[in-house]
């Protein structure tokens, strides 16, 4: 069971119609659980409450990524928030795997909250006239990225 | 009509990017008159459309001016074939505009624009790894073609290539050394390969060429963390912070606690 509210899902639409040429990422908050568990069974709820659009054209790069994580999680420590997922949407218009930067990304992301999703935008689906889900979600199982919707 | 006209002639002659715009008066003024009283004018006119509307994913008016082209040039023209051939690429049909790029190609070897298409239409497929390969190709032939450089480093950084893209921003740096936003680039390359002195080194070119680049302002911060010496960097990397500081307060205040927060954390680390 998972949620996204309107801001989140609407800043990252936005971010998609500005560079509807290039890739771009960028990372999604929810409100802190008070969990201590390590590994909360995250299939149980994600509810992302806010979007932070990153980047737009290359995506590679760390020393930017760096100064950005580092800046959200300032920012999400003040208002008891946390990364809670990532979504990136490919240059190419049908391409929706994810790939060596999803992967470098969301395993540094991990590092602050295991249960952290990939969002992969599927370009094929953003559509002004259509208000559902557009993109993919993937979640860590078994050492790789599995979509949720594959079972 | 006479203003449309006279616009797409400025967006044509200081290459503009208005795609949408030049839509728009198409598809209000343009397509309702008849061009023939532009004379020669008329054709490029027509081929500005085509090349917008293909951006604009708009294929029924890029049919619309390509069939008045071909009216006029008949199939055998060269330029023609090369319109057609970004027609068949935008619907998909990738063979096809292979073939038509390919025999152009063997009329006349140097054509540096149907060079870039093949590989483009490489990069569409997303044969990311034939594209570098073919544009590698044709960077032997034009070793001081700034955009495709740029484009070779792109390709390398999708792969995750740090090395490669790191000769392609080389490359630029050479090509162009006073632009500042080549030394950031070659800068962040190379901090994302570990090496972090050079990454310094040419962040502090960046910002002898334009002070007011913040990226490289941050990255002699970060590069400074990584870097054993960094007791050395004490005074300057005081200096750097504090204009980084400057620059927020003077345009985004709300922003400041955060930044302060982050670069406390990589002064102290």
């Amino acid at each position: 069971m998972s949620e996204i509210n309107t801001l989140a899902f609407v800043k990252m639409f936005l971010h998609l119609a500005k560079y509807p040429e290039l890739a771009v990422n960028g990372v999604l908050l929810s409100t802190r659980t008070d969990s201590t568990k390590d590994e909360v069974d995250s299939a149980s709820y994600l509810n992302f409450v806010d979007c932070i659009p990153l980047f737009h054209g290359v995506l590679s790069l760390s020393p930017m990524l760096e100064i950005a994580l580092s800046q959200i999680d300032a920012y999400c420590s003040t208002r008891n928030l946390t990364i809670a997922g990532y979504y990136h949407a490919n240059e190419n218009y049908s391409d929706t795997n994810p790939n060596l930067t999803t992967g470098k990304i969301m395993e540094k992301i991990r590092e602050n909250n295991p249960n952290a999703a990939l969002i992969m935008i599927d370009n094929t689906l953003v559509d002004l006239d259509d208000g559902s889900r557009f993109y993919n979600v993937f979640l860590w199982n078994d050492k790789a990225w599995k979509n949720i919707n594959d079972s | 009509m006479q203003s449309a006209i006279e616009k797409l002639r400025k967006y044509r002659e200081e290459n503009y990017r208005s795609h949408d715009e030049v839509i728009e008066l198409w598809k209000t003024v343009l397509s309702k008159h008849n061009l023939s009283s532009l004379g020669d004018e008329k054709w490029l006119v027509l081929e500005q459309v085509f090349k917008c509307a293909l951006h604009c994913s708009q294929q029924p008016i890029a049919l619309e001016c390509l069939g008045q082209l071909t009216k006029e040039f008949k199939s055998t023209s060269h330029r023609l074939s090369v319109l057609k051939a970004m027609y068949d690429e935008s619907i998909g049909d990738y063979e096809k505009a292979e073939q038509v790029y390919s025999a152009l190609l063997k009329d006349n070897e140097t054509d540096a624009i149907i060079h870039k298409r093949k590989i483009c239409l490489l990069k569409e497929q997303n044969k990311i790894r034939d594209a570098i390969n073919e544009l590698n190709t044709y960077l032997e032939l034009y070793q001081v073609d700034q955009e495709a450089w740029g484009e070779l480093c792109e390709l390398y950084l999708l792969e995750h290539d740090y090395a490669k893209a790191a000769f392609c921003a080389e490359e630029l740096i050479l090509i162009n050394p006073h632009n500042h936003l080549n030394h950031e680039r070659y800068a962040s390359i190379c901090y994302s390969n570990g090496g972090y002195e050079f990454a310094r080194a040419y962040y502090f070119s960046t910002i002898k060429f334009n002070p007011n680049n913040m990226r490289a302002l941050y990255g002699i911060l970060l590069t400074s963390a990584n870097m054993k010496s960094r007791n050395l960097n004490e005074n300057s990397n005081k200096i750097i912070k504090e204009q980084i500081l400057q620059k927020y307060k003077e345009t985004m205040p709300d922003l400041l606690p955060f930044v302060e927060m982050t670069l406390q954390s990589f002064i102290s680390s």
